[in-house]
C-alpha cells in the first residue's frame, strides 16, 4: 500500500443553521483526517456524531463552515472528481419510480457512458448485487434490502477509485451482509479506497485497515485497526496443560528470564469494548481526544498488568477479565 | 378587427434587451462579490473569481447525453405519475363544448370564431397551470426526497439538472400540446358544416404605414374626430382634400393573386372601413371611396372607379384591380402597377371619401393587400406554436424560481407573474409610463379622499410637488417590474386566426420568439447560479 492521500481534510468544521442564520448545531468540529490509496476506512460513531456530516461535505452536498477538504486531488465542491467516485447514501435516494434496469442505465448515462457500455455494466451489476429477477420491478416495490442493493449497484456502475458507503449493511440479511462485506474487501484487492460509516462494528472490524471515531463532532480515536485493539498492557500465555507447580515455576521464571515461554500473544478486546470505552470516555472529558494506551499509558499499564498475566489452558484463547 | 400590427424591431429589441439583462447580471455579481468579502475576508476575490471560472466551465463542458438522461427522467417521473390524464379532461370539455357552441343560423365566419377561439383558448389554459404545477414541484421535490443528491454526486454540474429539468417539462407539454392541437383540429373539422368550413381560411394580409392629409390639403397627424371616444379609427372627411395613405413597402410579383378565370395578374385590395354620417342621407346606398395610385418621382396619379363602403353589411370589402390597369379618358391610358405606379417595391395607394358631408373612417389595419391564401391548417399550427412558446415561457420561468424557493412559493410566484403578463401587462406599462388616469398612489389616495375626478387639475405649488416626487417611488419600482415580467399577450395568436387571418412572422411570431428567447436565457443563468451556490442538504 502506498501512502498517497485520496482523502484529506483539513480542520474540517460544520455548523448547521437555519434560514435565519442562526447557529442550530455544529455537526462537525475540526476535523484532520486522511485516506490513503487502496485502504478500507472505517468512520465510527453514536448516532448524530457527525458521520453523514462528513461523506456529504467531502462529495460537496454541504459546504464546509471552516476549513476544506480534499478528495482524489480536488476541492470537494469539483463537480470533475465525481466521475471517478461512486457513493451509497444512507437510505438509498432513488428514483422509485424507476426499475432496477433503467435505475442503472440512467445513472450510466450521467457518467456519459455509451449505449453498449451502460448495457453490459448493468447486465453485470445486476448479478453482483443479485436483483437479476427483480430488475423490471419498480424500485417502490422494493424491500429495504432490495433497495440498499439497487443502491450499491449505482454506486458502483462507473467502477469508481474511492467508494464512500453510508452504513452498507444496514437492511441486509446475513447473507447480504457477508456478501457486502466480500465486496468491500474485493474492491480493496482491486487497489480502490473504501471509506464507509457503519454502527455493525463486527463488520468494521472484519474489513477495515483503518478506523476513526467521531463523538458529538469531535475526532476522538484515530488508528489501525489492530493497533487500536491491541491491548497492550497485557501478555497472554498459551501452553499445554500446567499444573500449578508448572505455573508457579514460569511465575518464578518470568521473573528471571523471558526466553522459555512457549507461545506469547498480545490478546484483543473487540472493537465493541472499544467504542463503548471512547463514547462513556467523551462524557467525561469533552474536546479532548481519547489517547489509546498503546501511545501513552505503555510504561505505567505494563507494571500493572504483570500481576495478573492469563494464563489459558487448551488451545481456547481467552480474554482478559 | 381591432389588432394593429406592428413589425418588430429586431435591433430596438436587442439594445434594450441586453441593457436590462446587463444591469440584471451586474447587481447580481456585485452583491455575490461583497457578499464573498463580507464571509471570506481577503480571501474572498480569488474565491468569486474562482467561481466564476467554474461557472463558465460549467456551461463549456455541458454534455447532451446527461441532458438528455434527465429529460427522459423528467417525462418517465411525470407519465407515470399519469399527468396524460388532461387529455381526459380535455376530451369531456369538447364533448360538452359542442352543445352550447353549436349555431348553425349564426353567420360562418361568426361560427368559425367562436370555435376557433373556443379551441385556443381551452388548449392554452388546459396547458399552463399543468405545466406550471408540474415545473414549480420538480426539483424542490427532487431536493425534498434527496434523489437529486445522489444524482449530483455523479458528474451532473447544476446547469445539466435545469436543462434537463426545462427539457423535460417542455417535452411532456410538447406531446400534450401537440395531442390536443389534432384533436381540437379534427374535432373542429367534424363538427362545423361544409358551407362553415369554407370560412376556415388564412388570409394574408400586407399592411401599410398610414398617414393622413387634412381638409386643407396639408399633412396631419391624424384624421379628423367625430366625436367618438374610442379612437381607434380617424375619419376623413368626404368631398375636401383630406386623405388617408397608405404606404405599402417590399411589393414584388408575389403580391398579386392570380385571377381565377383568365390567370391575369392582380391586385387584391381587402378594407374594413367606417362610415360616420353627419346626416342620414340614403341608407341604402353607402357613401363613395376612391383609391389612387400614387408616384411621386415619376409624376404619377392613377385612381380606379369609386366604390361603395357599407357600414351595415358585414365582412370585409375586396376590390380587384388588375396590374396592367387602364385610365384616363377613354382608358386610352394604361399604367403597370409593379412597373409604373411602385417605386422600387414601394407602392403609395391614397384614400378619399367622395360623399360630400359624410365621413370615412380608418386605421392602419383597415387597408391591406391580401396575397394568395395560406391554409386554414398553417395558420391553427402557428396559434399553437404560439401557446408553445408561452408554455416553454411558463416552464422555465417555473423551473428557475424553483431552483430557488421550495414548490408552494414557487407556484404562487410564477402564477402572479403568468397573471400579470397575460392580463395586466398592458396596464402595467401604462402606471410606469405614468399615462394612467388620476395620478400616482398618493393622488390617487388624496382624490378619492376629497373627491375629486381626475380631470381636474392640482393646484401647481409645493405640495402638489411633493406629492408627485413620492409617487415617483412606486412608479419607478413598477418600470423596472415591468422590465421583468415578460408580456404573454405576445403569445396569443388567437385573433388572427378567429378571424381568418394568416399569422405574420415579422408582426406575430417573430415578437413572442424574442420575449420567450429574452427572458429565458437570463431566467436559466439565474436558475443554474441559485442552484450552483445552494446547498442541498440543508433545508
Ligand atoms: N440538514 C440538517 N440540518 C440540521 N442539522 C442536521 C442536518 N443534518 C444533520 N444534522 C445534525 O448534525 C448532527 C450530525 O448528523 P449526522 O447525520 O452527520 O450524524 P451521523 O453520525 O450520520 O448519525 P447516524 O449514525 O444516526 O446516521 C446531528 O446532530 C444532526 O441532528
Ligand atoms: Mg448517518
Amino acid at each position: 500500500m502506498n501512502s498517497e492521500a485520496v482523502i484529506e481534510t483539513r480542520s474540517l468544521s460544520k455548523v448547521y443553521r437555519d434560514f435565519w442564520g442562526r447557529k442550530k448545531v455544529r455537526a462537525l468540529n475540526s476535523l484532520n483526517l486522511e485516506v490513503h490509496r487502496g485502504e478500507i476506512f472505517g468512520l465510527l460513531g453514536p448516532n448524530g456524531s457527525g458521520k453523514t456530516t462528513t461523506l456529504k461535505l467531502l462529495l460537496g452536498l454541504l459546504f464546509p463552515t471552516e476549513g476544506s477538504a480534499e478528495i482524489l486531488g480536488s476541492p470537494a465542491t469539483d463537480v470533475v472528481k465525481n466521475q471517478r467516485i461512486g457513493y451509497l447514501p444512507e437510505e438509498s435516494y432513488l428514483y422509485r419510480f424507476l426499475n432496477s434496469e433503467e435505475t442503472l442505465d440512467f445513472y450510466g448515462r450521467l457518467f456519459n457512458m455509451p449505449r453498449k457500455e451502460r448495457k453490459e455494466r448493468s447486465e453485470k451489476l445486476l448479478e453482483l448485487v443479485k436483483l437479476t429477477d427483480a430488475r423490471k420491478r419498480q424500485l417502490r416495490e422494493y424491500s429495504k434490502g432490495m433497495t440498499r442493493r439497487i443502491g450499491l449497484a449505482q454506486a458502483l456502475i462507473n467502477d469508481p477509485d474511492l467508494v464512500l458507503l453510508d452504513e452498507p449493511t444496514s437492511g441486509l440479511d446475513p447473507l447480504g451482509t457477508r456478501d457486502m462485506k466480500d465486496l468491500i474487501l474485493n474492491l480493496r484487492d482491486q487497489g480502490k479506497t473504501v471509506l464507509m460509516c457503519s454502527h455493525v462494528l463486527s463488520d468494521v472490524q472484519d474489513v477495515c485497515d483503518r478506523v476513526a471515531i467521531l463523538d458529538s463532532g469531535e475526532l476522538k480515536v484515530l488508528g489501525r485497526v489492530e493497533e487500536l485493539l491491541k491491548n497492550q498492557g497485557v501478555t497472554q500465555i498459551r501452553t499445554s496443560t500446567l499444573s500449578d507447580e508448572a505455573v508457579a515455576e514460569i511465575k518464578a521464571v518470568v521473573a528471571k528470564h523471558n526466553s522459555e515461554f512457549l507461545e506469547v500473544d498480545h490478546p484483543t478486546t473487540t472493537l465493541e469494548d472499544l467504542f463503548l470505552k471512547t463514547v462513556r470516555d467523551a462524557a467525561d472529558r469533552p474536546g479532548q481526544r481519547y489517547i489509546p494506551p498503546s501511545e501513552s499509558e505503555q510504561g505505567q499499564a505494563q507494571d500493572a498488568a504483570d500481576e495478573e498475566v492469563p494464563v489459558a489452558a487448551g488451545d481456547s484463547d481467552s480474554d482478559s477479565e | 378587427m381591432t389588432f394593429n400590427p406592428i413589425p418588430f424591431d429586431v435591433l430596438a429589441g436587442l439594445v434594450n434587451w441586453a441593457k436590462v439583462v446587463g444591469c440584471v447580471f451586474a447587481a447580481v455579481f456585485v452583491i455575490a462579490f461583497l457578499l464573498q468579502i463580507a464571509s471570506r475576508g481577503a480571501q474572498g476575490p480569488a474565491f468569486f473569481f474562482r467561481q466564476l471560472v467554474a461557472s463558465v466551465m460549467d456551461w463549456l463542458t455541458m454534455s447532451p447525453r446527461r441532458i438528455w438522461a434527465l429529460t427522459l427522467l423528467t417525462f418517465r417521473e411525470a407519465s407515470r405519475r399519469k399527468v396524460f390524464t388532461i387529455g381526459v379532461i380535455f376530451i369531456v370539455l369538447i364533448m360538452f363544448a359542442g352543445w352550447f357552441l353549436g349555431d348553425s343560423t349564426e353567420r360562418p365566419e361568426m361560427q368559425v370564431k367562436r370555435y376557433v377561439s373556443f379551441m385556443l383558448t381551452t388548449i392554452g389554459w388546459l396547458i399552463l397551470p399543468v405545466v406550471v404545477i408540474l415545473s414549480c414541484w420538480g426539483i424542490p421535490e427532487d431536493i425534498k426526497a434527496r434523489s437529486l443528491h445522489t444524482v449530483v454526486t455523479k458528474p451532473v454540474k447544476r446547469n445539466e439538472v435545469v436543462l434537463g429539468r426545462i427539457f423535460g417539462f417542455n417535452l411532456i407539454g410538447t406531446v400534450a400540446l401537440l395531442t390536443m392541437g389534432v384533436a381540437g383540429y379534427a374535432w373542429m373539422m367534424r363538427s362545423l358544416n361544409e358551407e362553415t368550413r369554407g370560412s376556415l381560411t388564412a388570409r394574408v394580409p400586407v399592411y401599410g404605414e398610414i398617414s393622413w392629409l387634412n381638409k386643407q390639403g396639408n399633412e396631419a397627424l391624424q384624421g379628423d374626430n367625430v366625436g367618438d371616444i374610442w379612437t381607434f379609427r380617424s375619419y376623413i372627411a368626404g368631398n375636401t382634400k383630406a386623405r388617408a395613405i397608405w404606404d405599402f413597402t417590399g411589393i414584388d410579383e408575389d403580391s398579386f393573386r392570380k385571377n381565377p378565370q383568365t390567370g391575369e395578374p392582380e391586385l387584391h385590395l381587402e378594407s374594413t372601413f367606417n362610415v360616420f354620417r353627419s346626416f342620414k342621407g340614403d341608407l341604402e346606398r353607402g357613401i363613395l371611396a376612391r383609391y389612387t395610385f400614387v408616384n411621386d418621382s415619376r409624376g404619377l396619379r392613377v385612381s380606379v372607379d369609386p366604390f361603395e363602403v357599407q357600414e351595415f353589411r358585414a365582412g370585409a370589402n375586396v376590390m380587384t384591380i388588375p396590374r396592367k390597369i387602364t385610365y384616363g379618358p377613354d382608358r386610352s391610358l394604361s399604367a403597370d402597377i409593379l412597373d409604373d405606379l411602385a417605386d422600387d417595391g414601394n407602392l403609395r395607394i391614397e384614400v378619399e371619401c367622395l360623399t360630400t358631408s359624410q365621413y370615412l373612417g380608418a386605421a392602419q389595419s383597415d387597408l391591406f393587400i391580401r396575397l394568395p391564401e395560406q391554409s386554414f391548417a398553417s395558420s391553427f399550427g402557428k396559434a399553437i406554436f404560439g401557446i408553445w412558446m408561452m408554455m416553454t415561457t411558463a416552464i422555465v420561468l417555473s423551473v428557475c424560481l424553483s431552483c430557488v424557493v421550495k414548490g408552494p412559493v414557487a407556484m404562487l410566484a410564477a402564477g402572479c407573474i403568468i397573471v400579470i403578463g397575460k392580463s395586466f401587462w398592458g396596464f402595467l406599462a401604462k402606471v410606469a409610463s405614468g399615462d394612467v388616469e388620476g395620478g400616482g398612489v398618493i393622488e390617487g389616495i388624496i382624490r378619492i379622499h376629497r373627491h375629486i375626478t381626475p380631470n381636474v387639475e392640482f393646484q401647481e405649488d409645493s405640495r402638489r410637488q411633493l406629492v408627485e416626487s413620492i409617487d415617483k417611488v412606486p412608479q419607478l419600482y413598477v418600470q423596472v417590474s415591468r422590465y421583468l415580467i415578460p408580456d404573454l399577450s405576445q403569445f396569443n395568436m388567437t385573433e388572427y386566426v378567429a378571424n381568418g387571418f394568416d399569422i405574420p412572422f415579422s408582426a406575430g411570431l417573430l415578437p413572442a420568439l424574442a420575449t420567450m428567447l429574452g427572458f429565458c436565457i437570463p431566467w436559466i443563468f439565474l436558475g443554474y447560479l441559485a442552484l450552483k451556490f445552494r446547498e442541498l442538504e440543508s433545508k
